[in-house]
């Protein structure tokens, strides 16, 4: 019963970039289980490995050993296609530097997951304008990227992450390039909505004020998790 | 000071930054090198064959500076000594000029006193041969050593010689060493040659070294019908022959670097992009901006440097290359001598180098200057920068719009070939820089069909190209410029051809023609056969001659025409019947190419030399004819008898009523004399449309290597913008995009740029065209042609954008497709 409630379980991942002017090991056969609707923060200096792992997690790039498993389903087993298709239903990504694409209108950005899952007509619009609501930016949705300031962007991407109703957020610094008050809204909007829908939320930061929020947290040391208490 | 070591590190951050490109970089050196090397390839042919002329024109000709000439027949033998005995000019060489063949090899006999040769023209030169017998012996001749070699033949040894529609026995007395320009003349004594050439007392002409009052007081004390020209001016007009070749040519290698030089734009500008944010700091530190433009104008110049050498040691060869092909060309259609040897003038080579470094330069200027004046430390956004390039739109479209305007005002004040050319250049630079709006308007009016099609999928394409203007507008317009001058170059041959098609079927009004296979005069007796053969209504009679003229030569059509052939002439200028009426009481009508270098129209008078001296002749009309560039003046044979004496016929025109029975009879006819050569109306159109083809063969050549370069264009600009774009593809991957789809998105975008390109080449090409044969080819050789609207070049230019910017798509989209999404996130 206990197995069911896993999302997410890493067993002996292993990561080193060869251009590496150190060539240590960034992950050192790390093993990491989070649970389903489990808000966990991973924290770790820069450098020690968080945007590597979480990639990880996306099936963004390739351990050198080790396997991630999603409820249950070994990743790296997959093909390309079958892993790009997991993801596309099942995770959502929220990045530092908000990643919206620039050539395509707020709105447009949101339905872009719900087009490529084949969500398309009235259906979809209301949704995404109902998404663009939660997070506050109705009637932003002509409005092209770099019309909007850095909070804006990162609520657009945070409707994005959430719109096609992934059951894994992806979470890598989200607040990193927002000021202090921006990234508190910015962290509560995504606590909140994760939990509204009972979302497993993954988020790294090397901040330890979003620690309150956090069901648990753990610390990247020398290439492996450490349980930090809360 | 500390300045020095501080300029270096900057220059090293830019620099390191710039090789960092490494494809790019590549792609930049072979635009620059394909340009020069186009460039280098068709001046060293240009200059090459014009040597090649210059230096067998001097073995012709020598240290001479004048010539004594007659009538159609030349000079009577007798004047010869009359000069160098009688008058005491030691100075003098006659000559009598002859082609012959040995085998297939097609040669020229030069006649000559070996005595008088050595002051005057000198070309004999050094070798060993026995002078006594080339004077004494009939039949004997001397080769130069190579041709000697090549035909086999040393001392002793005899040929078999054709000459003047005969097959002679020739004996080999020796042979001399071999000189540029020289290799296919041979050498026989006077009275050999005039034997040879069934011409007994007649030279071709004499050559002289003469002082301006020597010169001035023979011109008085010649004997009637001959004339004294100045070589120098002879020489000159001999050499403007194949000048025509030289402005085609020229026009297409200055297009080749132009699209060149669009390489080295993009990638400069492309560099100093991604280099915004080094950049920024480096102001932030200090740096002025006046150090920042030397340092990028200076990896311009290294750029240029790599790129301009490459682009010489290519272009040598090609010029060897193109020197074949156009070699034959230039050999039919002007002079039979073989352009063997390539010379690299030094001036071309630094012709090269100027175009090539300064043309970086250049390129590099603008996005050199707008790198320098980014201001420090200014986050500058994608989109913002963006915005900046839309901002720009507005004064390159200004810009275009001025040019294409100034362009058409230039075509109106004059006739002059060179202000043509400034208004061909500003035209097609005006229409490109509008290529760039086009686009935007364009991708704006597919991006709703699209998405309505393909929803955002298809937006993002058409938006993405939008987006990236900074990028994708040089390559498109790149891309269109180049394939407009495809498209122009091939509407403007498919109007000449089709021009030349028409004229054709008009002019060839004959069932059969007749000829002998080494264009020597037909016996009286076998006109008469002809004249009874079965089938057969009428007959036109005719024959080629070159008249010898101060200007250059003349050629002179001298012809027995019915009323049916006259039909078919097309007059441009003057009344065909009335045309007709003076044509046959003395009147002679010019081809439009030499109306135009004379400055001749109906009613005008042309001064031509004939036995009795220099007479003029009304010229009564202006007709089409598009097989010499030079012009032709067309006589009836009545007249030329009256002024030039007997003219021997070379070909007939045979006109059937009934063309089966006269076909068979023709056929018998061969079969009795084999050395004739009998054409069809078809065949003889079909030959003729053969010589066209292989004329422009070599643009054929250069239009592939500028599609060529167009190519590697778009492939630069779309791998920059792939690398450009690592972290948008990535983010896609992590939305979910599959690695096919997102290559798909790439190609489409890719593919939509084509097509723009393809589409507003067409214009543009279109354009391009009216004005290479409105004024191009009307002030450089007076052909008027019918503009013909085919959809095959167009059609051509089409698929040509379409395909090149698919082709190109692929790579860049295979490797962003293939990238691990993790890479392009973690990239900024
Ligand atoms: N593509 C790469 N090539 C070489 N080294 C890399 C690459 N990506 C990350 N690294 C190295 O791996 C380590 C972990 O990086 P990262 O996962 O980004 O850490 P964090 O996100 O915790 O700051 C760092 O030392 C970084 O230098
Ligand atoms: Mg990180």
């Amino acid at each position: 019963m206990t197995d069911s409630a896993l999302h997410l379980r890493l067993r002996g991942i292993a990561k080193s970039y060869r251009a590496s002017a150190r060539a240590a090991n960034v992950l050192h056969r790390l093993d990491l289980d989070v649970r389903r609707g489990e808000f966990l923060v991973l924290l770790g200096r820069s450098g020690s490995g968080k945007s590597t792992l979480l990639n990880l997690m996306g099936g963004l790039d390739y351990p050198d050993a080790g396997e991630v498993y999603i409820d249950e389903r070994a990743l790296f087993a997959m093909s390309e296609r079958e892993r790009t298709l997991l993801r596309r239903r099942e995770i959502g990504f929220v990045f530092q530097a908000f990643n919206l694409v620039p050539t395509l209108s707020v709105r447009e950005n949101v339905l872009l997951p719900l087009e490529l899952n084949g969500e398309l007509g009235p259906e979809a619009e209301s949704r995404a304008a109902s998404w663009l609501a939660a997070v506050g930016l109705e009637g932003y949705g002509e409005a092209f990227p770099d019309e909007l300031s850095g909070g804006e962007q990162q609520r657009v991407a945070i409707a994005r992450a959430l719109v096609h109703g992934p059951s894994l957020i992806l979470a890598d610094e989200p607040t990193g390039n927002l000021d202090l008050s921006t990234a508190q809204k910015v962290l509560d909007l995504l606590d909140d909505l994760c939990r509204r829908e009972g979302k497993t939320l993954v988020m790294a930061t090397h901040s330890r004020e979003v620690m309150g929020l956090a069901d648990r947290v753990v610390s990247l040391e020398d290439g492996r998790v450490v349980e930090t208490a809360v | 000071m500390s300045s020095q070591p501080r300029a270096s590190l900057v220059f090293k951050a830019g620099w390191r930054h710039l090789r960092g490109f490494g494809l790019q970089l590549v792609l930049a050196i072979v635009g620059i090198a394909v340009g020069v090397a186009v460039v280098v390839g068709i001046d060293l042919t240009n200059e090459s064959a014009s040597r090649a002329f210059a230096m067998s024109t001097d073995a012709l000709m020598g240290r001479a500076t004048h010539q004594v000439v007659g009538g159609p027949q030349g000079v009577p033998e007798s004047v010869y000594p009359w000069l160098r005995v009688e008058q005491g000019l030691r100075d003098a060489a006659p000559v009598l000029e002859l082609s012959v063949a040995v085998g297939e090899r097609e040669l020229t006999l030069l006649g000559i006193d070996p005595f008088a040769e050595d002051g005057v023209r000198g070309s004999l030169g050094e070798g060993e041969f026995d002078i006594g017998r080339l004077i004494a012996q009939a039949g004997a001749v001397v080769l130069p050593d190579d041709l000697a070699a090549e035909l086999e033949a040393g001392y002793g040894d005899r040929l078999q010689l054709s000459a003047a529609g005969a097959v002679h026995t020739v004996e080999v007395v020796g042979t001399v060493a071999s000189q540029p320009g020289a290799e296919s003349l041979l050498w026989a004594d006077i009275a050999t040659a005039q034997e040879l050439a069934g011409r007994v007392g007649w030279l071709t002409r004499i050559d002289l070294v003469l002082e301006p009052d020597q010169a001035r007081w023979l011109e008085a004390e010649l004997p009637e019908g001959l004339e004294l020209i100045d070589a120098g001016s002879r020489r000159q007009s001999l050499g403007e022959m194949s000048r025509a070749f030289e402005i085609n040519l020229t026009a297409l290698s200055l297009l080749a670097l132009l699209v060149g030089l669009f390489l080295v734009y993009n990638t400069m500008s492309f560099a100093l992009l991604r280099r915004r944010e080094l950049i920024g700091v480096l102001r932030a530190l200090g740096v002025e901006r006046s150090q920042l433009l030397r340092n990028v104008l200076l990896e311009a110049l290294i750029l240029g440097g790599v790129g301009t050498l490459l682009g010489i040691a290519v272009g040598i060869p090609l010029a060897n290359g193109l020197l074949q092909l156009v070699g034959r060309t230039l050999s039919d259609l002007y002079y039979a001598r073989s352009i063997a040897e390539l010379s690299v003038a030094p001036l071309s080579l630094v012709k090269a180098v100027a175009l090539g470094m300064g043309g970086t330069l250049l390129a590099a200027l603008v996005p050199a200057y707008a790198a320098a004046s980014t201001p420090p430390r200014q986050d500058l956004g994608r989109s913002a920068l963006e915005r900046g390039v839309k901002r720009r739109l507005g004064l390159v479209t200004g810009l275009g719009a001025v040019l294409l305007i100034l362009g058409a005002l230039l075509l109106l004040p004059s006739d002059a070939l060179w202000l043509g050319f400034v208004a061909l250049f500003a035209i097609t630079v005006g229409l490109a820089l509008l290529v760039p709006i086009a686009t935007v308007g364009f991708m704006r009016a597919l991006a709703r069909p699209l998405g309505r099609r393909f929803g955002g999928f298809g937006r993002m394409a058409a938006r993405g190209v939008v987006a990236g203007l900074s990028r994708t507008g040089v390559a498109l317009t790149a891309l269109a410029v180049a394939v407009s001058a495809v498209v122009g170059m091939g509407l403007m041959i498919g109007s000449f051809r089709a021009s030349v098609g028409d004229w054709l079927g008009s002019v060839l009004r004959a069932d059969y023609y007749l000829a002998r296979q080494d264009d020597a005069p037909l016996t009286p007796d076998l006109i008469d056969t002809v004249r009874q053969l079965p089938g057969l209504s009428d007959v036109s009679l005719s024959r080629y001659e070159r008249l010898p003229q101060e200007e250059g030569d003349v050629s002179l059509w001298i012809v027995q025409l019915g009323e049916e052939a006259w039909a078919g002439f097309q007059f441009r200028a003057g009344e065909p019947n009335a045309a007709w009426q003076a044509f046959q009481n003395g009147a002679v009508i010019v081809t439009e190419p030499f109306a135009f270098h004379h400055a001749l129209a109906p009613g005008d008078r042309l001064s031509l030399r004939t036995q009795e001296g220099v007479r003029e002749f009304p010229v009564a009309g202006v007709y089409a004819d598009y097989s010499s560039d030079r012009g032709i003046v067309a006589m009836a044979e009545s007249t030329y008898e009256k002024w030039f004496g007997a003219s021997p016929v070379e070909s007939m025109g045979l006109y059937a009523h009934n063309a089966a029975r006269l076909g068979q009879a023709l056929d018998e006819l061969k079969a009795e004399h084999p050395q004739l050569q009998i054409r069809s109306n078809l065949d003889l159109r079909e030959r003729s449309m053969e010589v066209f083809d292989q004329t422009f063969a070599v643009t054929d050549v250069l239009r592939i290597l500028a599609a060529l370069v167009a190519v590697v264009g778009v492939f630069s600009a779309l791998s920059a913008l792939a690398l450009e774009r690592a972290r948008e593809a990535a983010v896609l991957r992590a939305l979910g995009f599959t690695p096919t789809r997102l290559a798909i998105l790439h190609v489409t975008e890719s593919g939509l740029m084509g097509l723009a390109a393809g589409l507003f080449a067409l214009p543009l090409g279109i354009v391009l065209a009216v004005v290479l044969i409105e004024v191009i080819n009307r002030r450089a050789f007076g052909w008027t042609m019918d503009f013909a609207l085919l959809p095959g070049p167009l059609l051509d230019g089409f698929w040509l954008a379409l395909l090149s910017a698919l082709v190109a798509a692929v790579y860049p989209a295979w490797r962003q497709a293939r990238a691990v999404p993790a890479r392009g996130l973690r990239e900024e």
